[in-house]
């Protein structure tokens, strides 16, 4: 033994210094001598693994376990083994055989579930700290929430079971038992956080349990004290059960009276205010929902088209409590509410005098805003006759006064239409506090959902505000000032407003925006480049007014007013170089533009890392990278996600075990639902289902062998890799990062940028606030929009999903298995209307680009039906070869009226230095994978068919044969000449005298307007004195020439296929 | 209108508001997730009436016998929240969780060129215990500040002899 053990000591050494293929030498030698020692041969396992030979590693650990071994030191290398290689059944089994031999091992117990908690296995886990518990008695308390715990994720696990409610209350009734105990209550009463977690969880349960009555009693009780922070945030939670189990009026009295006690937190205000006028639930629409929804910003405008319109709330989702107003009346409830809110203003305005900050006064100014908007809601708001001429600082006044007037008279007028009230109150607080960076946040969700007069009244009044404030000394700007100025224009634009009538206007606008932030910048010259400036909001303003005015031409629009707000980021970015809003916007300005190199330095600047690739990369990044064919860019962003969720997945588990061996019971649960909900991200299944499509689209050297084996290998990687059933996605996008300009798209990824040129582009920019993902988590929102939005993710992934499978059911031999295949999925792809083509295969209207292409794309697929299944029934060759015909036919049409599109765009580009459009994007998209398509399977369907071995073959008749070969040869010519007319005109556009147009372009830049041009480009750009607008012209028309190249070496590419 | 609550892993989803500054770090995930599990009282999230982040602090105790204490690793409050008092509102509660559990002090590491944040810890009542040289990537040096808690009755936490000590000499990670 002894012996061995001196064999051992360098193998460890050689391990440990990270030196497996020696530690490999050092075990075979030790095992030619000792070659059934488990633990050489472990270690051998171990070795083998950290040369990347993990499957033999495995097969080493199997042959051990078979032996059943129970050496402490073997398992504990098992584990190491079998974590890498994802094999935790094997361990667990391995450890249960080892307990076998030693079960009164409390030791191995442990380890046992410890194994299981990692593996997510808690039917196993409860068991065996079960075990543990009744092994160690009262001393293993832990042992007892572990069981707890594990109830708890079991019943979730059942979901809407009676096993479920069975599992909760065996979890309560030991709970119970356990904290019943005077013993252990004790400990709970002098217990720090760990102990308060049993507490916590006890309390999830009988919510879960939803057993109110116990929840109040325990409330009320000494234990629940160990989970609140405060006795405020106790009284809260007391305050707020009563008002779930339908006791309003007690939660009114108690909040009331904690309001009237201490400082008025905004948690007190809001709970006071949702009892007496509630807003509609924000319980998220879906069933596997984690994370309470806060309610939207935007909530009148975006409830479908005046459904839920503030003045006619619906009876089902706003309900003032019926209990709490008899005796009182709801006017009455609102006034005390009114009065109370007053009172604490005037306090926190007396707060303020001894000199401590405004910010203190935010909770009971923006609760008078809450009110108002709760009473707009309800139908209980005053219409305080707030007109379009009401702009004078004296109606201000006089509005003032009648919202006085109007609460304290209690005669209400129930105009029920008005939100004249929130208009004024939101001034009220701009007056008080426009000087904070955060006004226009605060009261963003009140703002954008004004609507009629009273908007355009806010809005003036608000710069009358600023105007009024400066006194006749003070001419020169300062930063309190500016930031006044700064929250006038961002709360106007969540209004919606200004309302440009043309182009002009709307430059003007941006070159205002862009001198408040140049005289900040002059303020703010020592604050550090990477720090948020000031005025530093009003440039994504100044741009989006700028992308207004390029919308506000008439077509064919020059890209003029494009690049001129890409002039402006360009200038205010010299100055702030790390800020995010406007990093974002001249990433999708450079993105739209085809710019992909600028786009993708733009978002690689703000270093989005780890988690940030679920919730930003795959749409903001991705859609740029996938419409300029930036096969480098995509591989190396979804490889970064791949990398987040194959990691969390491995990891996990461990992180899991921590929680509990920490005995944050609760965390636990949390851990395991972050868990579900990353592995349900619609970014996850879009970065899986991308690198896949790309991997086949960017194949070297694509021949239909070559694209079989690849479809049929990512056909199957894919279904292990997504999760089962699209509508289990979540959706964990920051869509709030998004410029206002760009809304998200629901659609494939590859034509966001195609479609916003084809669409977006002549719809008009709401303001940021009146975006519906504008919101935090907008993605899982219940809003209208955003439920639209999820279920055309879900069906364009699914659509995209199904893409390897039908490109292997294509080109597949097995012709009558393959059609099958492919009648399956286009009968599921038929009931998706974002990839369906209308009727025969046509689009609806005149035929864009883009629609076409996603004809083609499903024609392609329908035409391969038809030939497998043609090709599967030799015994009827006429019919099925007709069939054929027909379908070749459509997909000729298809290609013609895509080619025929697209053309003019790219004919106007030739003319262009910068060129604009969907065009290129759809011409990119679709060398890059229709046309790759549809010629490999030209290929495949052109070859002469030979009778299977065994069978005797049915040849085609004569005719149908010759018909089908000419259909086929007619389809092959369609696309050669398809090809060829667009590559004609991108040389045409590569040959242009960009020189020439470029002197055209920067001039048109500076003299666009027939007065005050140059002036007006100096206050847009040009007073950053770095900024060349030549060079920005050229580094753009670069990355285009780029672009253009790269599709037409596409292009080339199937040329040479066909 | 601040809600301070308990840190959750869903905010991992929405603070890019608060990430997205150039100040802010994004660790990796498991980074955020050991704290959770280990230390939830020590991770906080303050949030606003519409329920986005206005910034966060994660911390953890550590330490044995008189070094046992509460550290702060990361403190943020995304831009337009700030200089309104909510990085102290963050830090009260840390110290609140801290003096709870009974730690001696409170500690936290800064750049030496974070003169901004230096002089805000320094109005919170921390001051600088010793300098780690090269703690940042060996670019740039730490500042080690501390506020005694209570238990700590003669400040004895902030007494050192060694003013510049290197990272390897740290006594926890």
């Amino acid at each position: 033994m002894e012996a061995l053990e001196r064999k051992l000591r360098p193998i460890y050494e050689a391990l440990d210094s990270r030196n497996p293929k020696t530690a490999l030498k050092l075990i075979n030698t030790a095992l030619q001598k000792h070659k059934d020692n488990q633990l050489l041969r472990v270690l051998k396992a171990l070795a083998l693994n950290r040369v990347d030979k993990a499957d033999q590693a495995c097969k080493v650990c199997d042959s051990i376990v078979a032996e059943a071994p129970t050496d402490e030191q073997v398992l504990n290398i098992l584990g190491m083994v079998y974590k890498g290689g994802k094999q935790a059944n094997k361990l667990i089994a391995a450890y249960e055989q080892a307990i076998k031999a030693r079960p009164q091992d409390g030791h191995l117990l442990q380890v046992l579930l410890f194994a299981q908690t990692r593996a997510l296995q808690f039917g196993k886990a409860q068991q065996t700290a079960m075990t543990l518990y009744r092994m160690k008695g009262q001393h293993s308390i832990a042992y007892l929430w572990w069981i707890v715990t594990c109830l708890v994720l079991q019943a979730r696990q059942a979901g809407a079971t009676p096993n479920a409610r069975k599992l909760l209350l065996l979890a309560k009734s030991m709970a119970q038992k356990h904290l019943a105990d005077p013993e252990a209550a004790n400990l709970q009463l002098q217990s720090t956080g760990e102990s308060a977690e049993g507490v916590r969880l006890y309390l999830h349960i009988l919510k879960e349990l939803e057993d109110a009555d116990e929840t109040s009693v325990f409330l009320a009780g000494p234990l629940a004290g160990s989970i609140f922070r405060t006795d405020t945030d106790r009284a809260l939670a007391t305050a707020l059960d009563q008002a779930e189990r339908g006791h309003t009026q007690a939660a009114v009295d108690s909040l009331r009276d904690l309001l009237q006690r201490g400082p008025p937190s905004w948690d007190l205000l809001s709970s006071y205010l949702e009892q007496i006028l509630p807003m509609r639930p924000r319980a998220i629409a879906l069933s596997n929902g984690t994370s309470k929804e806060a309610m939207p910003a935007n909530e009148y405008i975006h409830a479908a088209n005046g459904v839920n319109h503030p003045s006619q709330p619906s009876e089902k989702d706003v309900k003032v409590d019926e209990q709490l107003h008899p005796s009182q009346g709801v006017l009455g409830y609102t006034q005390e509410a009114g009065d109370l809110i007053q009172k604490l203003q005037q306090a926190s305005l007396e707060t303020e005098m001894q000199r401590i900050p405004a910010s203190a006064a935010r909770a009971p100014l923006l609760a008078a805003v809450d009110l108002e908007h709760r009473r707009a809601l309800h139908g209980l708001a005053d219409d305080l006759g707030i007109s379009m001429e009401d702009q004078s600082q004296e109606e201000h006044g006089r509005l003032d006064s009648s919202r006085e007037a109007g609460t304290a008279g209690r005669e209400h007028q129930k105009s029920g239409s008005t939100t004249d009230g929130v208009a004024a109150a939101a001034l009220v607080y701009f007056n008080r506090l426009g000087h904070l960076a955060s006004c226009t946040a605060d009261i963003r969700r009140y703002t954008s959902c004004l609507e009629g007069p009273c908007k355009h009244w806010l809005a003036g009044q608000l710069h009358h505000s600023c105007s009024a404030a400066d006194s006749p000394q003070q001419v020169q700007p300062d930063l309190s000032k500016i930031q006044r100025q700064v929250n006038a224009h961002l709360i106007e634009h969540d209004l919606g407003l200004p309302e440009f009538e043309n182009a002009r206007q709307a430059e003007q606008f941006a070159a205002k925006l862009v001198t408040i932030f140049r005289q900040a910048v002059e303020l703010q010259k020592k604050l550090d480049q990477k720090e948020r400036g000031v005025a530093d909001g009003l440039i994504a303003l100044a741009s989006t007014a700028l992308i207004t005015a390029w919308k506000l031409e008439s077509p064919p629009r020059s890209p003029t007013y494009l690049l001129k707000a890409l002039l402006v980021l360009e200038a205010a970015q010299h100055s702030r170089m790390r800020s995010a809003p406007m990093r974002l916007a001249a990433m999708s300005l450079h993105g739209m533009l085809g710019a992909a190199t600028s786009a993708i330095d733009s978002f690689d600047a703000l270093d989005i890392k780890h988690i940030q690739h679920d919730t930003l990369s795959g749409h903001l990044a991705l859609p740029v990278m996938l419409a300029t064919l930036c096969e480098e860019g995509v591989a190396h962003l979804m490889g970064d996600a791949r990398a987040l969720y194959e990691h969390h997945e491995r990891d996990a588990g461990d992180t899991i075990l921590c929680a509990f061996k920490a005995g944050n019971w609760t965390k636990v649960l949390e851990l395991v639902m972050f868990k579900e909900r990353l592995a349900a991200s619609h970014a996850r299944a879009l970065a899986y289902t991308e690198m896949a499509v790309h991997a086949l689209s960017s194949l070297p050297a694509p021949s239909p062998a070559s694209m079989l084996e690849g479809a049929s290998a990512l056909a199957q990687t894919l279904q292990s890799a997504l999760p089962t059933g699209a509508a289990g996605l979540r959706f964990n996008e920051d869509l709030s990062t998004r410029p206002a300009w760009r809304p998200p798209y629901s659609g494939q990824s590859r034509l966001a940028t195609a479609q916003w040129w084809q669409h977006a582009a002549s719809e008009p920019t709401a303001g940021y606030g009146r975006c519906w993902w504008a919101t935090s988590a907008a993605g899982e929102s219940s809003l209208p929009q955003a439920q639209q939005h999820r279920v055309h993710c879900e069906r364009s992934l699914e659509q995209r999903s199904m893409l390897p499978i039908l490109l292997g059911a294509a080109l597949s031999p097995e012709h009558g298995h393959a059609a099958g295949i492919l009648r399956n999925s286009l009968s599921r792809l038929s009931t998706s209307e974002a990839c369906m083509p209308n009727g025969a295969g046509e689009p609806a209207a005149a035929g864009s680009g883009l629609e076409w292409l996603q004809c083609l794309s499903y024609g392609i697929f329908s035409a391969a039906a038809a030939v497998q299944a043609a090709q599967a029934m030799p015994e009827q060759p006429d019919q099925a070869a007709q069939e054929v015909l027909q379908q070749l036919e459509q997909l000729e049409q298809q290609l013609a009226g895509l080619v025929e599109s697209i053309v003019p765009e790219l004919q106007l580009a030739s003319k262009q230095a910068i060129w604009t459009g969907a065009s290129m994007f759809v011409a990119a998209a679709f060398a890059n994978e229709e046309a790759l398509w549809l010629a490999l399977c030209l290929q495949v369907w052109s070859k002469p068919r030979h009778a299977k071995k065994g069978k005797k073959g049915v040849e085609c008749s004569p005719a149908a044969g010759t018909d089908l070969s000419s259909g086929l040869q007619k389809l092959r010519l369609a696309l050669g000449q398809g090809i060829k007319t667009l590559l004609e005109h991108l040389q045409a556009i590569t040959h242009r005298d960009s020189e020439a147009l470029m002197k055209g372009q920067s001039s048109s830049l500076v003299c666009s307007a027939p007065a005050g041009a140059s002036e007006l480009s100096h206050e847009l750009w040009s007073w950053e004195e770095q900024v060349d607008v030549k060079d920005v012209l050229s580094g753009v028309l670069c990355e285009q020439t780029e672009f253009l190249s790269a599709v037409q070496q596409k292009l080339h590419k199937i040329e040479r296929l066909l | 209108m601040t809600s301070v609550r308990r840190f959750t892993c869903d905010d991992l989803f929405t603070f890019n508001n608060v990430n997205l500054d150039y100040f802010t770090e994004t660790y990796n995930l498991p980074f955020y997730l050991q704290y959770l599990a280990n230390w939830p009282e020590y991770c906080l999230m303050a949030e606003c009436a519409g329920g986005q982040a206005m910034g966060y602090i994660l911390g953890k105790v550590e330490g044995a016998d008189t070094d046992w204490h509460g550290h702060v690793t990361a403190v943020t409050v995304a831009p337009e929240y700030r200089r309104q008092g909510l990085a102290k509102q963050l830090m009260d509660h840390l110290e609140s969780v801290t003096e709870r559990d009974e730690g001696y002090f409170v500690d936290l590491f800064v750049r030496e060129s974070n003169v901004n944040a230096i002089n805000m810890y320094k109005k919170m009542g921390y001051s600088v215990y010793r300098t780690v040289v090269g703690y940042y990537s060996g670019q740039e040096d730490a500042l080690d500040m501390r506020k005694a808690m209570s238990r700590d009755v003669h400040k004895r936490s902030l007494q050192t002899r060694r003013t510049r000590i290197h990272p390897d000499e740290l006594e926890t990670d």
